[in-house]
């Protein structure tokens, strides 16, 4: 068993919300500009 | 485990809305294989699901003057070229191709609202609804040829397998963005060999 390193849970279209593992989401943080994304880590 | 929920924002420093640079920016995107009856939007069949053939590709609609490395259409999240080179071997992530359907000719960079000041006479005549900009602007064939390759970052929709394992979690928090968001979250039980 493993897990996506990228998952959504809403079950909308819209809404929508993406769920980066977080050294995924250190190897993107470059071209995650706060201006274009809203971010906030998570502990599952 | 430690992850980062991550969505768009339409605002920028100054606290204003720019609708326009946002639908620049992120674009609209429909699966090849998604439904073309809205009243079907909500079946899943735009969301992955475990299993899921991912040869057909994202559709994208949006500016081809500028494509920043990493965006998120209202469906998906999408790396650019250089930035699936750096991810492309990361453990217990997919890919699927992200091809460009429509491309418009227009960039607007953030904070420049010049857009509801123009002067020419398709802008005007659309400018009450900028939310809509991408599909009133004519599609330029002549951006095709630079448009650089994307691919997807395949997010699997965990909602159903959630519900069936009934091991869920609900956690309320506020984004960045001040935007409150009611999230319900877990984790994949099974997935695809081509994850592991």
């Amino acid at each position: 068993m493993s897990n996506s390193a990228v998952f959504e849970t809403h079950p909308l279209i819209w809404s929508r919300v993406f769920f980066l593992r977080q050294d995924l989401f250190d190897l993107l943080q470059d071209a995650i500009d706060p201006n274009h994304f809203a971010f906030r880590p998570i502990e599952i | 485990m430690k992850f980062v929920a991550l969505d768009t924002t339409t605002q920028w420093e100054t606290k204003q809305m720019d609708t326009v640079h946002d639908q620049l920016f992120h674009g609209n995107a429909i699966r090849a294989d998604a439904p073309t009856d809205p009243a079907e939007y909500g079946q899943g069949t735009w969301s992955h699901s475990v299993g899921d053939d991912l040869s057909h590709p994202l559709l994208l609609t949006r500016s081809g003057v500028f494509v920043p490395p990493l965006f998120m259409t209202a469906v998906a999240l999408v790396a650019r070229d250089d930035l699936y080179q750096r991810i492309r071997h990361f453990p217990n992530l997919s890919f699927a191709d992200a091809l460009p359907k429509k491309l418009v000719n227009l960039w607007k960079p953030i904070g420049d609202f010049s857009f509801y000041k123009s002067r020419d006479p398709v802008l005007r005549k659309n400018l009450m609804w900028p939310d809509m900009l991408l599909d009133w602007l004519p599609n330029d064939p002549s951006l095709f040829a630079t448009f650089p390759k994307c691919k997807e970052l395949v997010a699997y929709n965990v909602h159903k397998p959630q519900g069936e394992t009934g091991k869920t979690v609900r956690v309320n928090f506020v984004m960045n963005n001040d935007r409150e968001t009611d999230v319900e979250f877990g984790r994949i039980r099974d997935t695809p060999a081509d994850l592991e």
